[in-house]
């Protein structure tokens, strides 16, 4: 288990991270998303022992990350922009890795040639950005870590090869109880992997839960009355609303049934709840921190 | 696989030396072909000789030449650090690096250790040739080639830990060979920098041109002393025990600063914020040293304070600002304008306390009870210093002063000089004395002077201002160098270059009483002491009217002639005589008189050219039928284009 307590990096007087507490289960996928400059990437450099925290702690396991060989050589990070050594092959780079990651399995290097068509002898960079990365997954997945840290992952990667590396990486989650920690912008996709979500906002983890939690714990509602909106409807939380005609789309937090049923108490004409996604989550829970997607004319 | 109980990575190792075979291959090649050109030559003299004593000088041959070892220890031991610890200064590839399940410790002593072995391996294998070539050449002694090993080892030792411990604590790669090349080189520039200003300022300061005192700090120029000293087996351990102190020192240095390190500041040009300050105002202190130097000099701004004082804020400005635009990575830096109203207070202070003597250094003349032993000289003489104080001697560099009687095979100065050498040496440089009288003399002349700068100062504007004819005709030149040693062994020093304007005429009265105590002006005229016996030959050259120079030996009546000439001698000004001042010639007659001297290389003679007040001698000199006074060649009807000397023996 990952555990983030109270961590605050600064760098010249701004707080990256400003007491980020955060939970990781032990085979979980958890989708860490945030607009830009939230501190996703910062965390996850701090998760990888890059980062020396100004204070806070992380702890996997129990144990502290920062300079702890045994809790690091469980983990694997793939940044975002990833960095092999000039001129190397994937067959140098996975030498290094044989020398540094004692779990390193050669099997599972032959049986992933297969996952990814990629020339291992070839020089690196002369790989595009996508077969850079089918590269770094290639060779972490072949270190078979208890830990993934992966930022943007699938940026760059062509729709069937991002299918391909989610379905390697979930079956280590599924077989050995891997743990997956994504940065990711790409929440359509977190979506459909991740079984928690943390949402990253100017440094601080604002909202931690499990997806189906969050979908719970938003609905999009769309009611009609007779005449205007009742009084009373304001006294859920309501994160927004929109008008069309009679009818309107509400987006209120809190329990699904209980909401719906205080609705009915109301007697409307129309009540159905809809499905919301994970962006439309992101979105209106941002709105409610001054996020808010505004419409703007030029 | 990783050694989990140490820390040192090998596959990290292996993979350095994989990555970076190029550098040690080109430089293992190049060396190859510097020792192989030094093989060559010494293939060619061993082919000329087979005498064991010749062959057993040839091995230090070696340590002549330093010129293509100061290339490579000045690119080398820099690339090695630059290279292994390249990733420190890119944000993906720090990241790739520290995200590995590896220790700071581990990766700083197995990233050294590599840049080490890429540094080393090639001056191991070329010295070992070397060796190896001596041994089987035949020559007796290669311990040279391990000396000239050794060296370079603790040099190559001492620059790549400089240059990783740089590394530390910048995050720019370029940054890091830039201050690598600017920290080698500051201690030597600060101290050329600091003695201008002084000199400019500071009236008597004394400014040796060649520095021995931080030449020791800056490694790469001071290879050649160091190959030097070792050559003439009088190598200065003290300096290879404190570069290799230094190694360690920025060894433990730079691995406590990588453990500390914060890997965000790759790209940064300072990765440590309490060294941003220090490198701030040290980038604004050396910009304006330089940019402001060579503003006044351009300029010619000499001695101006207000002048230097606004060039050198002009300097440190650009500095200072410079520093923050690189540390900030923006143009937008005026803000933090308090920063430089601060240094530049306290530099224009400096300046001003300079200028202003607050640190009383003019008016500093030694009480007689302070004086062991003192000087005055005509001009700044490093041999006095060596004179007074026989330890600061240097067999190498002071090797011309130390008396020998005669010419062996092979000579090689004394080690340390003994006190018959010490005395000999005294006495044979003028102006030294340790009497009562003398010395109260030098420092009454001393303290005039020193009171007096206004004086001088002025005269010294006056004659800047004056045609040359006025230069000529209302001013004397006087220039003085005073050393005192204390008794407590250290020196006072002071060096003065005077312009004596028409009726300024005190200094010169104090200078012709220095010259009549006794012993005093024959210390610096040794002729007025020698006898006939004492006179090995007499020279007398003059140049007749048509056009032609002879040279005429007086072989008899030696002692007459000595007689006559220092009769003019004496009655001449003594400082005319040192000076060369207030003479006029009439005729270019020289008398050259050479002394019996069992020091070979002691100044062994006078020579002069008679002015007119050697009217005895050259009445004498007629009388002898040595010359006609009418077929001399007189001043106004001199005639360029001189034929070959003739030499007639009378």
């Amino acid at each position: 288990m990952i555990e983030i307590k109270d961590l605050k990096k600064s760098f010249d007087g701004f707080f990256a991270l400003n007491g980020v507490n955060a939970t990781v289960e032990k085979g979980s996928v958890y989708g860490l998303v945030g607009p830009n400059g939230a501190g996703k990437t910062t965390l996850i450099k701090h998760l990888a022992g890059i980062f020396i925290p100004d204070s806070g702690s992380i702890t996997i396991d129990g144990q502290p990350v920062y300079e702890n060989v045994a809790v690091k050589s469980r983990m694997f990070y793939i940044p975002d922009e990833i960095y092999f050594f000039p001129q190397a092959s994937i067959l140098d780079m996975k030498k290094y890795y044989e020398s540094i990651y004692p779990s390193f399995d050669e099997d599972r290097f032959q049986k992933l040639q297969e996952v990814f068509p990629i020339n291992p002898k070839k020089n690196l960079k002369r790989f595009s950005r996508g077969m850079q990365k089918q590269a770094a997954f290639w060779l972490g997945i072949c270190l078979k870590p208890d830990i993934m840290l992966l930022d943007e992952p699938v940026d760059g990667l062509d729709p069937v090869m991002r299918r391909k590396v989610w379905s390697v990486l979930l079956q280590d989650v599924a077989e050995r109880g891997m743990t997956v920690f994504v940065s990711s912008h790409n929440l359509r996709e977190l979506e459909d992997v991740c079984d928690h979500v943390g949402i990253m906002h100017e440094g601080k983890v604002i909202l931690e839960r499990s997806l189906t939690e969050l979908q719970n714990n938003i609905i999009k509602l769309q009611v009609a009355f007779e005449g205007d909106l009742p009084e009373e409807v304001n006294k859920l939380n309501i994160l927004n609303r929109q008008q069309s005609g009679r009818i309107w789309i509400l987006i209120v937090r809190g329990d699904r049934d209980e909401t719906i049923s205080q609705i009915n108490k109301l007697q409307p004409l129309l009540v159905d709840a809809l499905p919301l996604s994970l962006e439309e989550i992101f979105i209106y829970e941002l709105g409610g921190m001054d996020y808010a997607v505004k419409n703007i004319v030029l | 696989m990783p050694l989990k109980t140490s820390s040192f990575n090998c596959g990290i190792f292996k993979n350095n030396i994989k990555r970076f075979w190029l550098i040690t291959f080109s430089y293992t090649f190049f060396m190859f072909l510097y020792v192989m050109s030094y093989i060559n030559r010494l293939t060619e003299r061993i082919s000329r000789t087979t005498d064991y004593e010749v062959l057993s000088d040839l091995g230090f041959l070696i340590l002549y030449s330093h010129d293509g070892m100061v290339v490579f220890l000045g690119v080398f031991p820099l690339v090695a650090a630059l290279a292994v610890f390249s990733y420190m200064h890119f944000q993906k590839n720090t990241a790739m690096i520290h995200s590995l399940p590896v220790t700071r410790s581990t990766l700083f002593v197995t990233n050294y250790l590599s840049g080490l072995f890429i540094a080393g391996v090639p001056l191991i294998f070329n010295s070992l040739i070397l060796v190896v070539f001596e041994i089987i050449a035949g020559i007796p002694n290669p311990s040279y080639a391990w000396i000239w090993f050794g060296i370079n080892l603790v040099l190559t030792f001492l620059l790549y830990n400089f240059a990783v411990f740089v590394g530390m604590f910048t995050g720019h790669l370029a940054a890091q060979a830039i201050f690598f090349y600017i920290f080698n080189f500051l201690a030597p520039f600060l101290e050329s920098v600091i003695k201008s200003i002084l000199n400019d300022f500071l009236f008597g300061y004394v400014s040796y041109t060649a520095s021995r005192t931080f030449e020791a700090w800056a490694p790469l120029y001071h290879l050649e002393s160091f190959y030097r000293e070792f050559r003439l087996d009088n190598g200065n351990i003290a300096v290879i025990a404190g570069y290799v102190i230094a190694a360690i020192v920025f060894l433990t240095a730079a691995y406590y600063l990588y453990r500390k390190r914060h890997m965000e500041v790759a790209t940064d040009v300072i990765s440590f914020s309490f060294i941003k300050p220090v490198f701030k105002y040290s980038v604004a202190f050396c910009s304006a040293a330089l940019i402001g130097s060579i503003i006044v000099l351009i300029l010619d701004l000499y001695r101006n304070l207000s002048a230097y004082i606004v060039s050198y804020l002009i300097g440190g400005f650009i500095g200072y600002f410079s520093a923050e635009m690189l540390m900030r990575k923006t143009f937008k830096v005026f803000k933090s304008y308090k920063g430089y109203i601060v240094f530049a207070l306290i530099l224009s202070l400096f300046l001003c306390s300079v200028s202003y003597d607050l640190y009383g250094y003019e008016r500093r003349v030694p009480q007689y009870g302070e004086v062991e032993i003192m000087g005055l000289s005509t001009y700044m003489d490093p041999a006095i210093r060596i004179a007074l104080k026989p330890e600061e001697y240097d067999p190498d560099m002071h090797r011309y002063l130390v008396p020998i009687r005669e010419y062996p095979g092979a000579y090689e100065p004394p080690k340390v000089l003994n006190p018959q050498q010490i005395k000999e040496i005294r006495e044979s440089i003028p102006g030294i004395s340790d009497d009562y009288e003398v010395i109260t003399k030098v420092r009454e002349i001393h303290s005039y002077i020193a009171e007096n700068k206004k004086l001088f100062r002025e005269n010294e504007k006056l004659f800047d201002n004056a045609s040359i004819q006025q230069q000529n005709d209302l001013f004397k030149y006087r220039n003085l160098y005073f050393i005192y040693k204390l008794e407590d062994g250290s020196f006072l020093e002071r060096q003065y270059s005077l312009y004596i304007y028409q009726d300024n005429t005190e200094l010169d009265k104090l200078l012709r009483e220095y010259l009549s105590l006794p012993g005093v002006r024959e210390s610096y005229m040794p002729i007025l002491k020698k006898n006939a016996k004492d006179i090995h030959r007499i020279y007398v050259s003059f140049e007749t009217k048509d056009g032609h120079y002879q040279d005429f030996e007086i072989t008899q009546n030696i002692q007459d002639f000595l007689d006559v000439y220092k009769k003019d001698l004496l009655t001449e000004d003594p400082l005319n005589s040192i000076y060369g001042d207030g003479k006029t010639y009439e005729y270019d007659v020289h008398v050259r008189i050479e002394f019996k001297n069992d020091l070979i290389n002691r100044m062994n003679s006078h020579s002069n050219r008679l002015s007119d007040h050697f009217e005895n001698t050259m009445n004498y000199l007629v009388k002898k039928g040595v010359f006609r006074l009418e077929d001399l060649m007189k001043a106004e009807d001199y005639i360029k284009g001189v034929p070959a000397a003739k030499v007639v023996s009378g």
